[in-house]
């Protein structure tokens, strides 16, 4: 019985031995000249809309962030960059920006802002 | 006559060893249940108060459980002490021998699921071995990477793990006490900021104050952490309320998720003063 336990227990370590890391920037692919439907967007869509949609008025004064003027405007002056990387405080209900998607904005923002 | 003598005295000889033997038998069967007996009850929950105790589900006893941690208390009115930015844990468990559980549960934290195994290696006896020797396994799938925004992510990306070593000692009626080292890979980490193989020693104990209060407590130092890494090492203060049918446990900590990566390695709050990020919750069980 003690055998058995202790293989119960062993085997479950057994499986991280077998794994490859990779960094958020690996995964992220380099991206050069980034636009804002191919990459800016779906960043957006993915972290920021649940909450910073056209028109949500329901959870108080939310910045409303949905099209290329809106998401454009608050990373050129700054917003978005402050609130996921320098203060965290953004996105909420989850782990903060990777810095390979900070730089990826950045980078946006150094092209001109792509659409 | 003297033949009678000899034979009473012998008769008398002979009762007298009976009984004596009787007296041996008797004496034995009182030492019988020297059994070896589990010390019970070290801790009350299933978690200190985020990191795991050594108590396991008895056999076929299914738990359902619901934790919260709301938000940063710090900003006040603000968010109304954290009441507005809560992580939820929602989660089953499910004890498939006395010694051996399995649960899943879904974290607001990434989207993330957890998949959960406890094996007790060992128990602690009343006047024997002095520790409960527990293995914890957690493995998280995070859901919430998506290929639009990440196109080279691969299923393993997704995936994280912690094993644990839980060794704990009830000390006495009041007081338990449990050390964990604590082994955690990441199969996507951040280079500038963490580890993908990190290291903990964690520990934690629990204080009983009254028959159905006990304080807790947990903190996990982190062996290999990066000089600039903007995460804090976990402390986390609790109380447990028996409440009869099942355990609630309040707490206050400074690492907000409660998937044990999570906790252990990506706590943004701090205890020092002055300082962003102190997050009240509670874990509740059920058991059916």
């Amino acid at each position: 019985m003690k055998k058995f336990k202790l293989i119960v227990a062993l085997g479950f370590i057994g499986i991280l031995g077998s794994c490859q890391s990779n960094t958020y920037d690996e995964i992220g692919g380099y991206v050069d000249n980034p636009s804002y439907e191919k990459n800016i967007k779906p960043l957006f869509d993915s972290q920021c809309s649940s909450c910073h949609f056209q028109g949500n008025t329901t959870q108080g004064d939310y910045n409303e962030y949905y099209d290329y003027t809106t998401i454009r405007e608050s990373v050129e002056f700054g917003h978005t960059i402050r609130d996921v990387d320098t203060t965290k405080t953004m996105p909420k209900g989850g782990a903060p920006l990777s810095k390979a998607k900070v730089k990826l904005l950045l980078q946006w923002k150094n092209t001109g802002f792509q659409p | 006559m003297k033949l009678i003598k000899i034979a009473s005295s012998a008769f008398l000889l002979f009762a007298f060893n009976i009984a004596s033997a009787q007296d041996d038998l008797m004496k034995e069967l009182d030492s019988a249940p020297k059994e070896k007996v589990a010390a019970t009850a070290a801790f009350k929950g299933l978690q200190i108060c985020n990191i795991q105790s050594t108590k396991l589900p008895a056999k076929n006893d299914w738990y359902f459980l619901v934790s919260h941690r709301f938000g940063d208390i710090s900003k006040g009115f603000d968010n109304f002490f954290g009441l507005d930015a809560a992580f939820t844990k929602f989660g089953g468990i499910y004890g498939i021998t006395d010694w051996w559980s399995m649960g899943v549960s879904r974290h607001t934290y990434n989207k993330t699921y957890e998949l959960a195994n406890k094996v007790r290696v060992a128990n602690q006896i009343e006047s024997g071995f002095p520790f409960t020797i527990v293995v914890y396994n957690t493995l998280d799938i995070n859901s919430a990477l998506k290929k639009e925004v990440d196109p080279e992510l691969k299923f393993s990306d997704r995936l994280a793990f912690s094993s644990q070593l839980l060794i704990s000692r009830k000390i006495n009626e009041s007081i338990s006490l449990e050390l964990n080292p604590v082994y955690i890979h990441k199969n996507l980490y951040e280079p500038t900021e963490e580890n993908k193989d990190q290291f903990l020693i964690s520990g934690g104990g629990r204080l009983k104050v009254s028959k159905r209060i006990s304080i807790n407590m947990d903190y996990a130092a982190r062996v290999n952490k990066m000089k600039d890494t903007p995460f804090h090492n976990p402390l986390s203060i609790g109380m447990d309320i028996d409440t009869g049918g099942h355990i609630f446990q309040m707490l206050f900590s400074n690492s907000q998720a409660m998937n044990d990566v999570a906790y252990f390695t990506n706590g943004l709050g701090t205890w020092d003063r002055g300082q962003k990020g102190i997050f009240f919750g509670f874990n509740m069980y059920r058991v059916f």
